[in-house]
């Protein structure tokens, strides 16, 4: 049996999880939970859906930050002029997901919640040093994305703790790029991936890799080399990396590969990039 | 509960379970069968409708998430006893087989046109990547999207 509340506020919802039963959901677009649900693996319990919550919502521009609401969708990101312009990495993380129906109602904090390694807004958040806000109707906090990623499944979230928003700094001129690798193009869940944020050749500079560890990891080595040597450290960059990540192998691939195509996919994105903007 | 929201342009009252799926509040209870359901865990595309004019899969919604919405399901597209063009070129190129899919690949190819009305063979494919075919092989699924693409424009 699922009982479920679509609040309005933050205020109504915060009553809600204090006043209802136990053990509490939070659903947003559904289309992690409705899945597991499907599956078996959710009993009775209280949903909260957050879809109707204004507050929840919206990307703004905000004393030089982007802010961006916990339930703002995957279509909403690659439609918006400010993503666009301060977060290119995030575009390009966020139209590979799914299909479009799954785009359409995923949000970045339901991909976020989960704890996936694989979830593909992840990897271009921490290229963008974003910060995680959190609340839990008494205290706000906003987490570094780094910490807010503990292992697989894992994350600071603490019970009835919800994400709120995503906030990073605007940084003029930044440029992007994310690809990953999967069974197929739609629907398929990444097997590794890699994302780049960079200003300039490299004023700014913040690689990111997912699938390849228990939590998304950045590889301090490669940027190392490259923010020294420019594109000339690439060869070196993509040899390094390929040490800075920890996979494993799974139903979905082998530790092997996945380090390899590391290398192969930060090439890449690194060539595409240089080549200019992709539009 | 009680749902207040549009369904093909008409407006919907009614008492309904705020937890069952949209999919099945859509079905059982507005008796619109030609959303249909494949996997219910929105890898087939079988069940898409439009919900503020957006496709989504109506398997991964609950109903209470629809109030006052506008939906419109595969009976919808129709308009005075005339098919959409899409409904037409799925017919006439021959893109329908056992024909399980078709709903929900037509809601999909509807909301592609309707943000490219030109589209290229590799957007019509990004834009259903979300509904699988088992029988056609997709290509004469393509081609239909591609012609109801011609015919609109003329
Ligand atoms: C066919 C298919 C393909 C997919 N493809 C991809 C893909 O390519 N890449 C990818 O990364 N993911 C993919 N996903 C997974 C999923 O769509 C995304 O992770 C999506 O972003 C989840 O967001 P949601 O709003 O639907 O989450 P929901 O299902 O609503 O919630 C997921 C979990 O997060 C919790 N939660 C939601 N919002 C919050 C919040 N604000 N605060 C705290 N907890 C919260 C929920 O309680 C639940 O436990 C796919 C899923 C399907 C079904
Ligand atoms: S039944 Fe909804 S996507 Fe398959
Ligand atoms: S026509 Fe049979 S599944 Fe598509």
């Amino acid at each position: 049996m699922i009982t479920v509340f679509r609040p309005e506020t933050p205020g109504e919802l915060f009553e809600l999880v204090k006043s209802q039963p136990a053990p509490h959901y939070f659903l947003a677009g559904g289309t992690d939970l409705l899945v597991q649900h499907k599956d078996g693996a959710i009993g009775p319990s209280t949903w909260f859906d957050l879809t109707a919550i204004s507050e929840l919502t919206g990307i703004r521009q905000e004393d030089g930050k982007i802010v961006l609401g916990a339930t703002t969708t995957h279509d909403e990101l690659v439609r918006s002029p400010l993503i666009q312009r301060y977060a290119p990495v995030l575009v390009q993380g966020a139209e590979v997901i799914g299909g479009p129906q799954i785009r359409n109602r995923g949000t970045v904090g339901g991909n976020l919640a989960n704890g996936s390694p694989a979830a593909d807004t992840a990897p271009p958040l921490y290229t963008l040093e974003a910060e995680v806000g959190l609340s839990n109707g008494q205290r706000t906090r906003w987490l570094p994305i780094a910490d807010f990623f503990l292992h697989v499944r894992k994350t600071a979230l603490e019970p009835g703790e919800l994400i709120t928003a995503l906030r990073f700094p605007a940084r003029e001129g930044i440029q992007g790029g994310f690809m990953r690798l999967g069974q197929r193009r739609s629907q398929a869940i990444s097997k590794v991936s890699v994302a780049v944020s960079a200003v300039g050749r490299f004023d700014y500079l913040a690689i990111a890799c997912g699938s390849v560890a228990p939590t998304v990891v950045r590889a301090p080595q490669a940027e190392a080399i490259l923010r020294e040597q420019g594109m000339a450290g690439l060869e070196e960059a993509c040899r390094l990396i390929r040490d800075e990540v920890k996979p494993i192998s799974d139903v979905r691939s082998t530790a092997d590969y996945r380090r390899a195509t590391t290398g192969v996919l930060l090439r890449r994105v690194l060539e595409q990039l240089d080549s200019g903007p992709r539009r | 509960m009680k749902l207040c929201c549009k369904v093909n342009g008409e407006k919907v009252e009614r008492e309904v379970d705020p937890a069952a799926r949209l999919l099945d509040t859509l079905r059982e209870e507005l008796r619109l069968t030609g959303t249909k359901e494949g996997c219910g865990k929105g890898e087939c595309g079988a069940c898409t409708i439009f919900v503020n004019g957006k496709p989504v899969d109506s398997c991964l919604m609950l109903t209470i998430q629809a109030q006052g919405a506008e939906i419109v399901t595969i009976e919808g597209l129709a308009r005075d006893g005339k098919l959409d063009a899409v409904q037409e070129c799925f017919i006439s190129e021959g893109g329908v087989q056992c024909g399980f899919c078709i709903p929900g690949m037509i809601m999909a190819a509807r909301a592609l046109l309707n943000e490219h009305p030109e589209p290229t063979l590799e957007q019509i494919q990004y834009g259903l990547g979300g509904n699988l075919c088992r029988c056609t092989g997709y290509a004469k699924i393509f081609q239909a999207v591609l012609k109801a693409a011609q015919l609109e424009r003329v």
